[in-house]
């Protein structure tokens, strides 16, 4: 589903060379739940991005869902990114003239969803916002807004579903809540990547990966296999 | 680039030096948008400048032009333009003047009918000033602007001087032929004299303007001859010794003259004094007027948009002002940031301001040196005008910097942090958006939301707009107003039948005189209409309005408009035209004072008739009255007339015609009436020759204030955007909505601009004007492409940022600029 061959991602600036990630090679099937660990700043955002080719990397090759996003075109990348991933990012980036619901509508509609308004009031829903729909982001609470922008990525029902730290701001039951929402969307057939570097959350994955200073440096199913997101303590 | 070393922050952190270079390094990254708009403030201030010097330049160079040129202080004049023995007049002058004057030079000025250009193809009202070569000319000298000049050598030949007015506006070489009263003679060079600054003038009963009226100065013995009285003067022009008074001197000479044993009465006029010079020097500051309006209008619009950008431009770092009040930065150095930021726009504004004001100052000048051409330009840097606009260039961006921080720091940190397009989070306005249905989803809401998330700001944005549009449809409504204008005026010069030949006699005629027979009596013609033309005044209550009546046959088509000669109006009475009725609040069947000439000895007095007005003819220029021939005794005249109107024969060409007529001895001027359309034209030709000049900046100004706008809020938008971008929306959607969404802004600041422009115009029009050119009565006309033009300004100039910001989107950094927590 998703394969990274000899992936590297370089910065130049001023201060020197930054390596974000250094030679990474990975192997991801479809219908699973991956956990990427690894401290601050050892390049979790940066696999993401590349993955969901927000970002071109300086060496190697990526394929997911059978194509290879490293030769895409410019018109291909934007459709990629409309129909085979979808992300919730560690800012948040929502809409800020756009309500709750809104936002969400806007995940399922340019991702060409039929139903976008009933399927982005059952996301809100199920992120326990329904009471919120037509609140504007700066009328959210931290938390709030991330399950805005959670709900607005589960919305698209894209195949592969990019989540950077998507319970940084949720107290333990929330949080616990959405990992069930994600799980489930694994286990249902979409192909979840989480980042964080909280190592309970890794027990609930199907595979584990860690980075650190930009380099994997293990990957793997987790030994007892993945447990339910009720176990979880933190 | 330049970076923070460990050595800067390990000193005074909130030190001087280190806001410096972080407004430094602000500045590095914010360049194009600072040049963008200081420009703004250049163009505005620019203009002021530019525009706002004609009246001191035009002034200075009317007074150089008239003293380095000598112009005369004073002239005398038999009366009725007949002419002495030069050695009686002169003498008689010199005696009476005694040593007040210091110079006396006499001349003979005749009205003749001239023909130039090629094969004489051109008709002309000429007047022929003979000066006296072979002693000099000390006396309103003239100003060679082409080919060479005459001198004593010339005394006794044929060589002239064409006025320079003239040859220009029919593009004749500086040497060639004309023919004056049919007698071939050659003009050596082109000239420009104190005397005949004008471009108007009247003759004969008719205007002239620069194309019909040919200047000519020659020799004495040759004017003489053309006018078949040798030896003859009518005009002797003086300069008055140096610390005595002119007025003095008039009053002492009109006395002694009276006294004197001349044959004819002679009158003495100050030519500083004298209608002429007024109306030179009163253009110059109607004029004036109008570009002072236009140019404050700008300023304003200028000033207003680029507070409301550098206001924007530093609101969109209200995170740093957030940040700094949260961390308990003193307000002083919270605001070292915008002020180093609003200073750079400052001093960028008032450099190019100045780049600016030179620029249009010259290009001013260069129209105003073709329209309105003098014998001396001077057009000397006005420094308190450019101190005045730099005052302003540098207050202006300060007080739209301060503006933003004295709000912040009057809050709380936190909603210093709300985004500033966001910051009516309180307002109706959102809490009725979030219940609105709105059409189609959110992606084509978009625009719509974006637009209207932020009302103040919004609306700061549509001000913007409307203020830069509105003075260029009021620029563009002046212009086609006074076109209309002088249109509907050309049909009523030109009449409503054809094209008829309007002649003008030298001098007064009986009706059954050999001129004037010559004249009505020709093969060639095939009807005529004889009149009298006589100046006079309007009086009703404080106003008055002057008026060249023409005494004619009032049932005569040929000689009053078609609606005049169906309305068989009766003899008693005066025809005025309906500005004049409206400046004098009178109506046909009310009565009005009439103040005309009355035959009187060798003379004329002034005397008062009370007459009703019989009717009102639709005519824009308040001079236009007319009257019957039969009235003449009022007047103290019977049988007397000095024009003729004559069509020819239906198998006579009017070129034929007028040449005809044109070499019958006595005629003064024979001109087709379609010649004359002209005439207005270059009495308001200079004024709309400047709005091209309004038209251009105000168009350059209105694609900078969109651009900065549009930048500034696609700047605020870059978060949005990316995230649009991230869900896979193509960079050609992004930038669609923000088209859109400028475009929609655009469209309420173009309506808003056009409604504003037409208020300017209706008050220009309504004031402005009349005091600008009293004698023509502008109506309101604005012409469709008018309309269209500023719409198409206004949409290009809002539609175009997000297009140039298409390129900044397709190399955005995606990564970075998501990654960032706000
Ligand atoms: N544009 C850039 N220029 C230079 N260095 C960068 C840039 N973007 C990221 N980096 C560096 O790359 C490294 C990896 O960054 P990345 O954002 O992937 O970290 P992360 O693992 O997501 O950290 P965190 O858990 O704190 O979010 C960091 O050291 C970062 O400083
Ligand atoms: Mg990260």
């Amino acid at each position: 589903m998703i394969g990274l061959d000899s992936v590297s991602k370089r910065y130049v600036t001023p201060g020197g060379v930054v390596v974000a990630l250094d030679n990474a090679t990975l192997e991801i099937p479809s219908a699973v739940f991956v956990v990427v660990l690894g401290p601050s700043g050892s390049g979790k955002t940066t696999l993401l991005n590349m993955i969901g080719a927000l970002d071109t990397p300086t060496e190697g090759v990526i394929d997911v869902a059978g194509q290879r996003v490293t030769e895409m075109s410019r018109s291909q990348l934007f459709a990629f990114r409309r129909q085979t991933v979808t992300f919730i990012f560690q800012a948040f980036n929502l809409f800020p003239e756009l309500t709750a619901l809104e936002n969400v509508c806007f995940g399922a509609e340019i991702a060409g969803r039929e139903d976008a308004r009933a399927v982005a009031v059952q996301m809100l829903a199920d992120v326990d916002l329904g009471h919120r729909e037509h609140h504007f982001p700066h009328e959210l609470s931290g938390g709030e807004q991330q399950r805005v922008a959670i709900a607005r990525s589960l919305a698209t029902g894209n195949p592969v579903l990019l989540a950077d730290e998507p319970t940084g701001e949720l107290d333990y039951r929330t949080g616990v809540q959405i990992l069930g929402l994600l799980r489930a969307r694994a286990d249902a057939g979409q192909t979840v990547v989480l980042v964080t570097h909280n190592r309970e959350i890794a027990r609930m994955a199907d595979l584990v990966v860690e980075l650190a200073d930009g380099r994997i440096i293990s990957a793997g199913p987790t030994p007892d296999g993945p447990a339910d997101p009720s176990t979880l303590r933190w | 680039m330049v970076r923070l070393t460990p050595r800067h922050c390990a000193g005074d952190v909130v030190g001087p030096v280190f806001w410096l270079r972080w407004s430094w390094r602000g500045l590095r990254q914010r360049f194009v948008q600072v040049i963008a708009i200081a420009a703004i403030i250049a163009l505005g201030s620019g203009i002021y400048a530019g525009l706002g010097s004609t009246s001191v330049w035009r002034t200075q160079s009317l007074n150089v032009s008239f003293s380095s040129l000598h112009a005369h202080d004073l002239e005398v004049q038999p009366v009725a333009g007949l002419a002495l023995p030069t050695r009686t007049l002169l003498t008689a002058v010199r005696s009476a003047g005694g040593a007040s004057l210091s110079a006396v030079e006499a001349r003979l000025v005749t009205d003749l009918p001239v023909r130039a250009g090629p094969d004489g193809t051109i008709p002309a009202a000429g007047v022929i000033v003979g000066v006296d070569l072979a002693k000099g000319v000390h006396i309103d000298r003239w100003k060679v602007t082409g080919g060479g000049t005459i001198g004593s050598a010339d005394a006794t030949g044929t060589q002239v001087l064409l006025d320079e007015h003239f040859a220009a506006q029919h593009h004749l070489p500086p040497k060639g032929e004309l023919w004056i009263a049919d007698v071939r003679v050659r003009y050596v060079g082109t000239m420009l004299s104190p005397e005949y600054l004008n471009t108007t003038s009247t003759l004969g009963g008719v205007i002239q303007g620069a194309a019909t009226r040919a200047v000519i100065v020659a020799p004495l013995s040759l004017a003489q001859r053309l006018a078949s009285q040798p030896g003859q003067v009518n005009d002797v022009v003086a300069l008055v010794r140096h610390g005595v008074s002119v007025e003095h001197v008039a009053t002492q000479l009109s006395q002694q003259l009276g006294r004197s044993t001349l044959p004819i009465a002679t009158t003495v006029s100050v030519r500083r004094d004298s209608l002429l010079t007024q109306s030179l020097y009163g253009e110059v500051v109607s004029e004036q007027k109008v570009f002072s309006v236009f140019a404050l209008l700008i300023l304003l619009g200028a000033g207003f948009a680029a507070f409301n950008l550098t206001r924007r431009f530093v609101e969109a770092q209200r995170r740093d002002l957030g940040i700094a009040m949260s961390l308990g930065v003193p307000r002083s150095r919270i605001a070292v940031r915008p002020l180093a930021l609003a200073l750079e726009v400052a001093v960028a504004g008032v450099v190019l301001g100045v780049a600016a004001g030179w620029g249009i100052g010259q290009w001013v000048v260069a129209i105003l040196k073709v329209k309105v051409p003098l014998p001396v330009w001077q057009s000397p840097w006005q420094a308190g005008l450019f101190v005045r606009a730099a005052v302003l260039g540098l207050a202006i961006p300060l007080a739209g910097s301060l503006y933003p921080v004295w709000r912040a720091v009057r809050t709380t940190p936190t909603d210093a942090l709300i985004p500033p397009h966001l910051r009516t989070r309180r307002h109706r306005l959102l809490g009725l958006q979030r219940k609105t249905w709105m059409p189609g989803n959110t992606m084509t809401q978009a625009p719509l939301r974006r637009a209207t998330i932020a009302p103040a700001r919004s609306l700061m944005t549509i001000l913007a707009i409307a203020l830069v549009l509105a003075p260029l449809l009021a620029a563009f409504g002046a212009t086609d107003s006074t076109t209309s204008t002088i249109q509907s005026g050309d049909q009523i010069l030109s009449g409503g039948r054809g094209d008829r030949l309007l002649v003008s006699l030298e001098s007064y005629q009986s009706a059954g005189s050999s001129v004037v027979t010559a004249v009505v009596g020709s093969k060639l013609v095939g009807a005529s209409a004889l009149g009298l033309s006589i100046g006079g005044y309007l009086i009703r209550g404080h106003t008055t309005v002057d008026v060249s009546i023409d005494m004619v046959d009032l049932g005569n088509p040929l000689a009053v408009p078609t609606s005049l000669a169906t309305q068989r109006v009766q003899p008693g009475g005066i025809v005025i035209s309906a500005k004049a009725a409206s400046d004098l609040h009178v109506a046909q069947g009310g009565r009005i004072t009439l103040r005309h000439p009355v035959a009187h000895g060798t003379g004329y007095r002034f005397a008062d008739s009370v007459l009703p007005v019989r009717a009102v003819v639709a005519s824009p220029y308040s001079f236009v009255a007319y009257m019957s021939l039969k009235d003449e005794p009022l007047m103290g005249l019977s049988g007397i007339v000095n024009t003729a109107t004559v069509v020819p024969r239906h198998d006579v060409t009017m070129d034929r015609l007028q040449r005809s007529v044109s070499a019958i001895p006595g005629v003064a001027a024979a001109l087709a009436a379609s010649s004359l359309t002209s005439t207005m034209r270059d009495v308001l030709g200079g004024i709309s020759n400047l709005f091209i000049i309004l038209q251009v900046v105000i168009g350059l100004m209105a694609l900078l204030v969109a651009y900065n706008s549009s930048k500034i809020g696609s700047d605020e938008r870059v978060r949005e955007n990316a995230t649009m971008m991230a869900f896979g929306t193509t960079v050609r959607r992004v930038v669609l909505i923000e088209i859109l969404e400028s475009v929609l802004l655009g469209l309420v600041g173009i309506g808003l601009g056009i409604a504003t422009g037409l208020l300017v115009l209706k008050w220009i029009l309504a004031t402005v004007f009349p005091a600008a050119i009293p004698e023509l009565a502008v109506l309101e006309s604005v012409r469709t492409t008018s309309y269209l033009i500023t719409a198409l300004i206004g949409v290009v100039a809002t539609a175009l940022a997000p297009l140039l910001g298409a390129r900044r989107l397709r190399a955005m950094n995606l990564p970075d600029t998501l990654r960032y927590v706000e």
